[in-house]
């Protein structure tokens, strides 16, 4: 411990400045890497608390006029798909989900999408120009987006057979995307 | 003798002052709250961050989410569900992130934390490193063993200074993506509609009328109101039954107090379908205005309004009319 520094020649300075600036560039690694990483990643994703839970439930009034309770739906892998005629990655969104609904008959997959922030005209005639064959939802006051955590959409939930939520999709999807989340559910 | 009393007073004051803030303080906060709803909503909403915003709380953005969540604020409040009940619903949905100030247990502690750690790691440096100098002006002390000991010494400080800051960020931003499913990107989320965007659109295909019409809510929405009359009429030439469009252009009618040019755009609409409630409010509105006083006709569209749609919020401005007042709100 009470050894001599290997140069006795040279007072402690130098070595206690190679330390120091040792010191220095470990820290300046540390503050720059958090940066590096910090500053790839979207503040806007934010990952959501509701994987692996249950889907809360909703009861609401569909665009033709009829009643959809989620519990009525128990037992069928579902994608439930938040969406507005004025949001644009919805359109290319639409047609996917309506071929997935008819894809995926087979395996009781059920399509919904709930209305966010739009008027019923408005999204009917958004379902009717896109030809979308599952039901729309209405949300007037935007409880069952809040339930569900929404932020901006589109935003896709993906619900098992034992209504839990397996996955979600934060903007638009694609075939892949949509492909490979629906298989995590039907089986 | 005197000079030294006044000086026993001073530091009287010195240690009776900071005790009685303190003690104002631990009182004040013993203290059962009787808040009103109101007051609790209040507190819950500046402390609920507006997802779609950038660090606004709820209280303070002028969202169409935020004011939903507000609602759902004071509906909670309302049902009797405690403030920490209200925190957690949305904690549940949107994860801590929800919350602008982090929470006094579990990890977010770190943050609170650091800047404490930060001092007192800060103050034994100061400290150190006094205590070296004095040290090294003592003979007795032998410098190779001072000086290594204050290299080693201040790597570790320096090391331990990062750390803590490192840590509670590391807290802060770390959980963000684990556990999740998201392959989707944030650029294309969209909190609300992109003006340029729809104007791409349009360019693209300007026979295309739902595109147009979201282009005139936008512009309506970004109050150029004459963009969005336009909008919406190109809208009519490329699809001259488009209900949305035939519904804005009529209101803006109506706003602009032109309720004859209002009803025959209104009629356009309920002669595809004769139950549209904004199209008969809308029109027993533009007929109530026109003649100033009831007409069998104006009343039959606002019941009719109010059979199909009971619990649209425009119901109070529908009874108003039916009651003979003038409608304090106007579309």
């Amino acid at each position: 411990m009470d050894t001599p520094p290997a140069l006795p020649a040279a007072p402690s300075r130098s070595p206690r400045r190679m330390w120091l600036l040792l010191g220095m560039i470990v820290a300046a690694g540390i503050v720059l890497t958090m940066l590096a990483v910090g500053f790839t990643r979207d503040p806007g994703l934010v990952s959501s608390p509701l994987i692996g839970r249950p889907a809360p439930a909703f009861s609401l009034t569909t665009l033709t006029g009829g009643t959809l309770d989620l519990d009525s739906l128990r037992g069928r892998p579902l994608v439930v798909n938040f969406w507005a005629s004025w949001c644009l990655p919805c359109r290319d969104e639409a047609p996917l989900l309506t071929a997935a609904a008819v894809d995926y008959q087979a395996e009781g997959l059920q399509v919904l999408g709930v209305v966010y922030q739009d008027s019923a005209e408005n999204a009917s005639a958004f379902m009717a120009r896109y030809g979308q064959t599952y039901p729309g939802l209405l949300d007037p006051d935007g409880r069952t987006a809040l339930d569900y955590g929404v932020f901006g959409i589109p935003e896709t939930f993906f619900i098992d057979r034992g209504g839990r939520i397996v996955s979600k999709q934060t903007g638009p999807l694609d075939a892949a995307s949509l492909q490979r989340q629906v298989e995590a559910i039907v089986q | 003798m005197t000079d030294r009393l006044q000086l026993g007073r001073a530091d009287l004051l010195l240690v009776l002052v900071p005790l009685l803030i303190g003690a104002a303080l631990v009182w004040s906060a013993l203290m059962p709250r009787s808040l009103s709803l109101d007051d609790r909503a209040r507190q819950l909403e500046s402390e609920i961050r507006c997802p779609v915003c950038q660090g606004l709380s709820i209280a303070d953005s002028p969202a169409v989410l935020a004011q939903q969540m507000r609602d759902v604020v004071h509906d909670e409040l309302a049902r009797g569900s405690s403030d920490d009940a209200v925190r957690a619903y949305f904690v549940e949905r949107y994860g801590r992130w929800i919350l602008l100030a982090p929470s006094t247990t579990g990890p977010d502690v770190a943050l609170w934390l650091a800047p404490a750690v930060i001092v007192v790691v800060g103050a034994s440096v100061v400290a150190m490193r006094a205590r070296a100098r004095r040290g090294s002006a003592d003979p007795g002390l032998r410098p190779s063993t001072e000086g290594r000991r204050g290299r080693v010494g201040s790597t570790v400080v320096l090391i331990a200074i990062v750390g803590a800051i490192a840590a509670p960020l590391v807290v802060a931003v770390g959980p963000r993506l684990a556990g999740q499913q998201i392959t989707g990107t944030a650029a294309g989320v969209q909190a609300t509609p992109s003006i340029e965007a729809l104007e791409a659109q349009v360019r693209a295909d300007p026979t295309d009328a739902s595109a147009l019409v979201a282009l005139g809510d936008a512009y309506l929405a970004a109050n150029r109101g004459s963009d969005a009359i336009s909008a919406y009429e190109r809208a009519l030439r490329a699809d001259p039954n488009n209900v949305p469009a035939l519904l804005q252009v009529g209101v803006i009618l109506l706003s602009a107090g032109r309720p004859a040019d209002a009803g025959p755009v209104f009629d356009r609409v309920l002669a595809q379908n004769p139950d549209q409630p904004d199209a008969l409010i809308y029109r027993g509105l533009a007929r109530y205005q026109l003649d100033g006083r009831s007409t069998d006709q104006a009343r039959a569209d606002v019941l009719r309004f109010l059979s199909v749609a009971p619990s649209d919020p425009r119901r109070a401005m529908a009874e108003q009319l039916l009651a003979g007042g003038t409608p304090s709100s106007s579309p």
